[in-house]
């Protein structure tokens, strides 16, 4: 990421194309200032110290925690299926992925 | 004009563990009824936690280690982030800077192919497209997501569509010998996706054409083919357009096996795009020594090392030894038959005297029967008497092909089989020699042809073998025929 904390109206819907979400030219005048606040705030984390500090990965010191290879139940094709917004012969359904 | 083909392959394998990589739903996914091995971890439901299978993990540790890999000290897994129906989380939990294992080799043929990485991950569900009343739509069954998927990385140092072929079969090997995976590509347990260009030298200079990655292999042809398609694709496209490769021009091309043909997909996304990160809710994973130890101590004698052992321990050929090692039951069967002990002054005729049956006669038999070569029906005894009886001519060694498959077929020992259908040769010179002289005083026209053209003996053999009822040993019958005809 550079320095500079504006993003320009390409990034924007480059970050948009990668959510997966269409912004309308209104929505893009509401979050573009929204996000370059938040590059700016990343700025101000920026300017501290972090020489000999080691990156912290997640809150706690725990290492190698696994399960054993054993299976357990699963939920029922039903209860999987419940909160789908589309469903079809036990299947998710979606938009068609591919074009034919 | 010059060119080289520089291929990498990513081989993506699926581990055949009980349960999924980061839950305990049934990894099983072929011809199961949709959707019905999930949880809230595998369908990526809001606060779900992921705990990584310690089997996978294990499993590709020792991968990697059959791969001549170094493992890191530290291993973590990353959220690698792109949206697309068949993965549930929004994230796929792979391993980018840490992978379990990296800097390996293999042997393919003469040649070597570097390995970078062999790093553990998980597998998508399965789209199924479907057309109805005339909409396009895509069915997604999640039993396949969280399933546990090694990618191993190779350094692009394949140089041919028949070396990647190759590479491919000896992975498949070691793979299977492992047992770890069925690496199966026709079924899907075993994915590859190539990444082809050229390297084009052209009147002292030198052009690299733009990198294609191509997806969607799902054949050993269709590897094959695939590269071959792109290596003539690239040259032409470089011909037309002088393009060279540069930092944004990699593309992701489909392989459509109806038309023989890649077509471009999409513009590959930049792995900045993926904006990996490290899963904050999985632990950091390490292995002590002594673990790493126990691993490479599980391994098992891999292709190489027995290919190698059938060429200088039972001075066999290359042919013989690599087709004995191709399969792991076959080999470690045809290991209980020839041990370094047996037979010691004679132990390399005797290999290459059981090579011989394995790889023709009970070869072929289980080729015509699809049986797996059964380690119940071979009786190293049986061999050795088998081996003994040709040694001491009392059986051919066309008689010895014939009575191995009734042997394996039966469980009886194949010298009683020869024994019973007549097949012991009378090596007895006693015996021969009365039966030539009766062959001799009977057939005095014969004689007389010998005495005129010895070429014509072939009659007096018959003779004798017939007299015999086939038992007599041809060579013995001729030498002790020449003799008595020659002492005259």
């Amino acid at each position: 990421m550079s320095a500079s904390n504006k993003i320009t109206p390409e990034e924007l819907d480059h970050i948009a194309k990668l959510a997966r979400i269409d912004l309308t030219d209104d929505e893009k005048k509401t979050y573009l200032p929204q996000l370059e606040s938040v590059l700016e705030y990343l700025d101000i984390l920026n300017k501290a110290d972090t020489t000999n500090i080691k990156p912290t990965f997640r809150v706690n010191e725990q290492k190698n925690v696994f399960h054993q290879d054993e299976v357990k139940e699963s939920f029922s094709q039903k209860d999987a299926l419940s909160t789908a917004t589309k469903t079809k012969d036990g299947y998710f359904e979606v938009v068609a992925t591919i074009k034919k | 004009m010059k060119i080289t083909p520089i291929i990498g392959l990513e081989v993506h394998v699926e581990l055949k563990t009980k349960s999924k990589m980061f839950c305990n739903c049934s990894a099983e996914h072929f011809h199961v009824e949709p959707n019905t091995h999930t949880c809230p971890v595998c369908l990526g439901l809001p606060g779900a936690l992921p705990v990584p299978n310690i089997t996978a993990c294990e499993w590709c540790v020792k991968l990697g280690l059959a791969l001549g890999c170094t493992p890191n000290e530290t291993s973590f897994f990353e959220r690698k982030n792109y949206f697309y129906p068949d993965l549930a989380k929004g994230y796929q939990l792979t391993q980018y800077e840490k992978p379990f294992v990296i800097n390996g080799k293999v042997k393919v043929g003469d040649q070597e192919v570097r390995i970078n990485r062999a790093h553990m991950e998980e597998d998508t569900g399965k789209s199924v497209h479907i057309s109805e009343y005339g909409q396009d739509l895509t069915l997604i069954d999640y039993n396949r997501c969280g399933v546990p998927l090694v990618e191993i990385v190779s350094e692009p140092d394949i140089t041919s569509a028949t070396m990647a072929k190759d590479y491919l079969l000896k992975m498949q090997q070691i793979i299977r010998y492992l047992g770890i995976s069925d690496a199966d590509i026709e079924k899907g347990s075993m994915r590859c996706e190539p990444t082809v260009n050229l390297k084009i030298e052209d009147n002292g200079e030198v052009f690299y054409t733009p990198l294609a990655e191509i997806k969607n292999v799902a054949s050993l042809t269709g590897v094959q083919n695939a590269i071959e398609f792109e290596i003539k694709r690239q040259t032409e496209e470089f011909e037309k357009t002088r393009e060279v490769k540069n930092s944004k021009n990699k593309t992701t091309r489909g392989w459509n096996a109806e038309k023989a043909q890649t077509f471009l997909q999409r513009e590959k996304e930049g792995s900045a795009d993926y904006r990996y990160f490290p899963e904050p809710d999985i632990p950091h994973m390490e292995f002590t020594p002594a673990q790493i130890e126990e691993i490479r101590i599980s391994i098992p004698e891999l292709p190489d090392q027995k290919i190698e052992k059938y060429k200088s321990v039972y001075s066999l050929n290359d042919y013989d030894s690599s087709v004995i090692a191709t399969d792991q039951n076959f080999a470690d069967i045809y290991e209980t038959v020839v041990t370094p002990q047996n037979r010691n002054d004679k132990i390399k005729e005797f290999a290459k005297f059981v090579a011989n049956l394995f790889l023709g006669a009970i070869k072929t038999h289980l080729n015509e029967t699809g049986e797996e070569l059964n380690q119940s029906k071979i009786n190293p005894e049986y061999f050795l008497n088998l081996f003994d009886s040709v040694q001491k001519s009392e059986i051919s060694s066309s008689a010895a092909k014939q009575v191995i498959v009734e042997s394996y077929q039966t469980g009886t020992n194949p010298v009683e089989i020869a024994k019973d259908k007549g097949l012991i040769q009378v090596s007895d010179t006693g015996a021969l020699e009365k039966m030539a002289q009766e062959v001799i005083t009977a057939n005095p026209k014969a004689v007389e042809d010998y005495k005129k053209n010895p070429m014509s003996i072939g009659f007096l053999i018959g003779q004798l073998m017939r007299l015999s009822k086939g038992s007599a040993n041809p060579q013995m019958a001729k030498e002790i025929l020449e003799k008595i005809l020659n002492g005259n």
